[in-house]
């Protein structure tokens, strides 16, 4: 949300070093090849999301985590914390949704090369990073 | 990318969409057509459970709201205000006006960034016959530039008041612990008026429906009275009314059950939530000055064509900068008197409506104050039937040309809706992909 509002200000400026590859929320035709850097959100609740993110990490070059429940698995990670016959109560659901034994962070389950905390992220600090990582990559001086 | 798996020829095929895009969060759908005729039509959301309601249990009245502001990026201020109402009915603690005036500012800020994002991101593309807004070019610019005005009028104002633009940290149980300061809201306020020129021209974008369809449907809305999303009675096409003291039975009997129950259990008709049930029922109760800068658009309603979605969200957008402009007016930045509350073993109901549509937060609290039980129900859950329903009945028409098409076609009606599959990863009972 916080990079929705990011866009809100800057971008048409962005659009000039940026190639939007992947961003299912705003294209129909999104492609996970070629990434330069993948920033990317959410916990890793199931096998399905585990081999998503390691498919993310083995096709970008560099892989930023952002926001509370990236980094520090919230408000998923609440399972983890369950109590014993808690667990037993939900285990048909935990099953049913093919759930880890686990829930992992995002660099819990693939190495990341950065974080941007927060819930919401600050859309500064985002946008720092972004133009970073432009201008290792060439596309901004 | 979406991947379209067909089997057998036309007119007797099923596939499945995996991804819906442009829509908030991830769902697919999965269709099925026999003899020409759709048998099955079915949303399903592609997101991990999070346990929200199990979670909730054994915490602290003070922590809940904020936990289940989490729910959802997009509509934060939409949970946590449901919540927050359903604990003061609880306890019997009410608000006092400034503070209602400060959520119903928290929630104009949410509608006019939300529906923003929606209208602008997720349809317009469609109006434009476009992939993407990021593919807009020349002419087109304009309506770019135009995405940002409106939603930053709608940050800037949540910020403000909430704190900051998404989970606001100055709003709790009984009131806010932080006030805006009265130039501050005089900027939103000015802001606001800025866009809402910009607002009038997104109507007019959508006077035109993406679609010509038509399907009888019930539509269900809060009457708040202001058209304020907050605090009312529950009313509906054949003008049946809920009042706030039946919110329980009405919960128990019907829409927990409808809002979980696959659409050959439940016997009754579907029902629709969000902006064209609201405009469809509650239209006289805009705005004066929205009433009279729309009555063009309003023109087209009450309207029994889901496309009409967008242009009840586009006038919302407009009322949300008129209804806060009062409210701004009437502000008097007076120090928060934070009623006493009590806990007492006892339930509470909250409803408001959430961009999308009613929003029921059913609580159970103990006599510490701790919660024993958390029943929520979001609008994907109660429109998802509604949508199932319009499939079978709109699809039949476009039997006839590509696979690519019918899928843009279906994708199309869903976006209409503006699901909000993050929210529903909890409440929808859906199969699983």
């Amino acid at each position: 949300m916080e990079i929705l509002n990011l866009l809100n200000e800057k971008l048409p400026e962005l659009q000039e070093f940026v190639e939007f590859r992947y961003c299912r929320t705003l294209k129909e035709k999104n492609v996970l090849e070629g990434i330069d850097v993948a920033f990317v959100e959410g916990s890793v609740s199931t096998q399905k999301e585990l081999d998503r993110i390691r498919e993310v990490r083995e096709k970008s070059k560099r892989v930023v985590a952002i926001g509370g429940c990236g980094i520090n698995g919230w408000p998923s990670i609440q399972r983890n914390s369950f109590e014993a016959e808690k667990l037993v109560e939900f285990s048909e659901l935990i099953s049913r949704y093919s759930q880890l034994p686990k829930i992992l962070t995002i660099p819990e389950a693939i190495k990341t090369d950065r974080l941007i905390q927060g819930c919401p992220i600050r859309r500064q600090e985002f946008e720092s990073v972004l133009l970073d990582y432009a201008r290792e990559f060439g596309a901004k001086k | 990318m979406n991947f379209l798996r067909a089997f057998l020829a036309l007119h007797d095929f099923e596939f499945s969409i995996d991804e819906v895009t442009k829509i908030e969060g991830h769902a697919g759908l999965e269709v099925r057509v026999q003899n020409n005729e759709v048998i099955e039509a079915k949303l399903k959301v592609s997101e991990g459970k999070r346990f929200f309601q199990e979670a909730a249990i054994g915490k602290n009245y003070l922590e809940l709201p904020n936990l289940f502001a989490r729910i959802c990026g997009t509509c934060s201020v939409a949970h946590f205000s449901s919540a927050a109402e359903a604990i003061e009915r609880a306890f019997d603690v009410t608000p006092s006006e400034q503070t209602i005036a400060l959520r119903k500012l928290l929630i104009a800020g949410t509608i006019l960034r939300d529906h923003g994002m929606h209208l602008y991101y997720f349809s317009l593309p469609d109006v434009f016959g476009k992939e993407s807004i990021l593919d807009f070019e020349g002419k087109l610019q304009k309506w770019v530039h135009d995405s940002m005005h409106v939603r930053e009028a709608g940050v800037r104002l949540s910020e403000a008041v909430g704190g900051r633009s998404i989970h606001p940290f100055t709003a709790t149980v009984g009131g806010f612990t932080a006030i805006p300061k009265m130039e501050e809201l005089k900027a939103c306020k000015a802001e606001l008026l800025s866009v809402r020129e910009t607002a009038l021209e997104l109507c007019e974008a959508f006077y035109e429906p993406l679609e010509k369809f038509g399907r009888k449907a019930n539509n269900v809305a809060l009457k708040t009275g202001d058209f304020s999303f907050i605090e009312g009675k529950i009313i509906d096409s054949h003008g049946d009314i809920v009042e706030e003291e039946d919110y329980a039975r009405y919960l128990d009997e019907f829409v927990i059950p409808y809002s979980t129950a696959e659409e050959f259990e439940f016997e009754k008709a579907p029902y629709a939530v969000g902006a064209l049930s609201r405009v469809n029922l509650n239209a006289h109760e805009l705005h004066p000055d929205t009433r009279r800068d729309c009555a063009k658009f309003l023109s087209r309603f009450p309207s029994n064509n889901p496309f009409h979605n967008n242009l009840g969200q586009a006038i919302e957008i407009v009322q949300c900068i008129d209804l806060a402009s009062e409210l701004i007016d009437s502000y008097e930045g007076k120090p928060e008197v934070h009623p006493r509350i009590e806990p007492i073993e006892s339930r509470g109901i909250g409803v408001i409506e959430a961009p999308r549509g009613l929003l029921y937060y059913s609580l159970f609290l103990d006599s510490n104050g701790k919660c024993a039980k958390a029943q929520i129900v979001i609008p994907t859950a109660q429109n998802a039937m509604q949508i199932e329903s319009d499939i079978k009945a709109y699809l039949p028409d476009y039997l006839d040309l590509p696979r690519e098409k019918i899928e843009l076609q279906l994708e199309k009606i869903v976006r209409a809706y503006d699901p909000c599959m993050s929210c529903a990863t909890h409440f929808l009972k859906v199969k699983w992909l």
